[in-house]
């Protein structure tokens, strides 16, 4: 099963709705507890991302239908993340004033990801940023 | 705790839902993230925050209701689609540990 979703750029009201919709496919086809809450976090996280920092972009999900494996893909189209190291420490954010008003920017978006996925991958440039986790 | 019983502190009930739920234990926070990193099922949410990503965030992690603090109100689309999920929102007059300390008094 493999579904797509469009994040628009400054559009909090919207953000979320992947992360729900995957979290509600999930719980259909009977996915444990543990992995379904490590799925929400990291993808709402990563979602949440797109919306603040980028232009837009895609949410990408996967799941294998023989071994079960959860494939999540974040692309967006820029402007990137300078200084990949620097965004992976704990309480760095470059949010803006909006979003920090809104309770987003603590700093722990990245941190939160890996700390839940089983795999996770991050490569960004100018032209975008591109994430991706596996969860099983 | 059943969540009928916190209706008996000096909250409001923000939204027409079914109170059937059970609170399992208390969160407060105000950073989304924090949040979301901390958040457990059946947890009662005490926050600031009132625009519409509360509502994604209770949802994610089946929180057993919302509580703004500090009597700030939720937005129209934050009351709409909370309904709409049956998620329970309360207003507290009180700040956060105020409203902890209440809470506290109930048996938490």
């Amino acid at each position: 099963m493999k579904k797509v979703y469009q994040v628009e750029k400054d559009n909090y009201e919207d953000a979320g709705k992947a992360s729900t919709d995957i979290k509600r496919t999930l719980k259909t086809l009977g996915i444990e507890r543990k992995v379904l809450k490590a799925v929400a976090i990291a993808c709402y996280e990563a979602e949440i991302n797109i919306v603040i920092h980028s232009d837009g972009g895609t949410v990408t999900f996967e799941i294998d239908d023989d071994d079960g494996l959860i494939r999540l893909s974040f692309d967006d189209i820029g402007p990137g993340i300078e200084d990949l190291e620097l965004a992976q420490t704990p309480g760095y954010s470059t949010a803006s004033p909006k979003a920090r008003s809104l309770g987003f920017g603590a700093g722990m978006g990245l941190v939160n990801m890996k700390s839940v996925a089983s795999s996770f991958d991050i490569r960004s440039s100018k032209e975008g940023t591109h994430i991706y986790m596996t969860f099983q | 705790m059943d969540i009928q019983n916190i209706l008996r502190l000096p909250l409001q009930l923000i939204n027409e839902v079914p109170l059937n739920g059970q609170v399992e234990d208390i969160y407060i926070g105000d950073l989304l993230s924090v949040v979301m990193a901390s958040g457990k099922e059946g947890m009662l949410w005490l926050t600031v925050q009132k625009h519409l990503n509360v509502i994604a965030i209770a949802q994610l992690h089946d929180f057993a209701g919302i509580v703004f603090v500090q009597d700030s109100y939720p937005d129209e689309d934050t009351i709409q689609k909370a309904t709409e999920l049956q998620i329970p929102l309360f207003l507290s007059h009180k700040d956060a540990f105020g409203t902890a300390k209440d809470l506290i008094g109930l048996g938490f």
